[in-house]
C-alpha cells in the first residue's frame, strides 16, 4: 500500500538530489536544472498532501509553481548564455566579479 | 498496480535526477531532464492530477528542456564523451517509446489499476481546478502570468546585451 510517506520520501530524495547538484556542480546550466528538480520535488509533496488531505487547491498551487519555474528557467538559460558569451565559460568559478 | 507504477517511475525519476546532476555531458544531462519530467508526470497522474501532469509535460518540455538543449549544444560543443551521449540518447529514446506505449495502454484500456480518486470525481475533474484557479487563486495566477511575461522580456534583453562591440556572440 502506497501512503503519503512514500511520496514524501520520494520528494525529499528529489529535493536533496537537486540541492546536491546546486552545491557540488560548477556548471551554471546544471545548477539551473538542479533548481528545476528541486521545484518539481516540492510540487510532488504539495500534490501528495493535497491528495491525502482532500484539498484540490494543491493542484492549482502545483501548476502555478511549475509555470513560475519555467519563468526562472528562461531567465537562467539566458543568463548562462550571456555569461558564456562574455567569458567563454559556464563555470561558477569564473563569476568572481560583478563587473559587466 | 499502483505500487508497481509508483516504484517504477519513482526509481526512474530519482535515477534521472541523479543523471542530471552527475553527468559531465551537458546534452546527456538535458535529455535526462526530459526523461525525469516524463516520469514525474506519470507520478502526478497517479496522484489524480491529470491536468497538472499534462501541464508539466507541456510547460517543462516545450519551454524549459528545449532552451536547455539549445544552451547545452552551444556550451558543450567540444564534449569528449560523445559516444556515451549517443548511447544515453538511445536509452532515452527507448524509454520515451515505452512511456508513450504505457500512456496509450492507459488511455485505451480505461484502467482499473489506477487508484480511484479519494474524493470522487470532484477531486480529479479539471473544471474544479479551473474554478479554483480563477477564484481563490486568481491573484497568484495573475502574478505568475506577469512573472512569465517579465521573464520573457528579461531573457531577450539579457541575450541582446553586448559588452564587447566586436563580440560575434553564439549562434543558436
Amino acid at each position: 500500500m502506497i501512503t503519503l510517506q512514500h511520496y514524501l520520501v520520494l520528494s525529499i530524495l528529489l529535493f536533496m538530489t537537486g540541492a546536491i547538484g546546486m552545491v557540488v556542480r560548477r556548471n551554471m546550466l546544471i545548477a539551473v536544472m538542479s533548481m528545476q528538480i528541486m521545484m518539481i520535488g516540492a510540487c510532488l509533496s504539495v500534490l501528495a498532501f493535497s491528495r491525502w488531505n482532500l484539498l484540490p487547491e494543491g493542484k492549482a498551487i502545483a501548476m502555478l509553481v511549475v509555470a513560475a519555474s519555467s519563468a526562472v528557467a528562461l531567465v537562467g538559460v539566458a543568463f548562462v548564455l550571456s555569461v558564456f558569451k562574455d567569458r567563454k565559460s559556464a563555470s561558477t568559478d569564473e563569476l568572481n566579479s560583478l563587473r559587466g | 498496480m499502483h505500487q508497481v507504477l509508483f516504484y517504477t517511475f519513482g526509481a526512474l525519476s530519482v535515477i534521472c535526477a541523479a543523471a542530471v546532476v552527475s553527468r559531465k555531458n551537458l546534452q546527456a544531462a538535458c535529455l535526462a531532464l526530459v526523461l525525469f519530467v516524463m516520469s514525474i508526470s506519470v507520478l502526478f497522474s497517479i496522484l489524480s492530477s491529470n491536468y497538472v501532469s499534462v501541464a508539466v509535460i507541456l510547460i517543462m518540455i516545450v519551454s524549459v528542456a528545449l532552451p536547455y538543449c539549445l544552451a547545452a549544444i552551444a556550451i558543450g560543443r567540444r564534449s569528449p564523451s560523445r559516444r556515451y551521449a549517443i548511447r544515453f540518447e538511445r536509452i532515452l529514446g527507448a524509454s520515451a517509446v515505452l512511456y508513450l506505449a504505457l500512456v496509450l495502454c492507459v488511455a485505451i484500456a480505461k484502467p482499473p489499476f489506477l487508484p480511484a480518486p479519494m474524493t470522487g470525481e470532484a477531486f480529479s475533474a479539471s473544471p474544479a481546478l479551473g474554478r479554483i484557479l480563477f477564484s481563490s487563486c486568481a491573484l497568484p495566477l495573475e502574478m505568475v502570468a506577469v512573472a512569465i511575461f517579465t521573464s520573457a522580456i528579461a531573457a531577450s534583453i539579457i541575450r541582446k546585451r553586448r559588452t564587447h562591440p566586436d563580440d560575434e556572440g553564439i549562434i543558436l
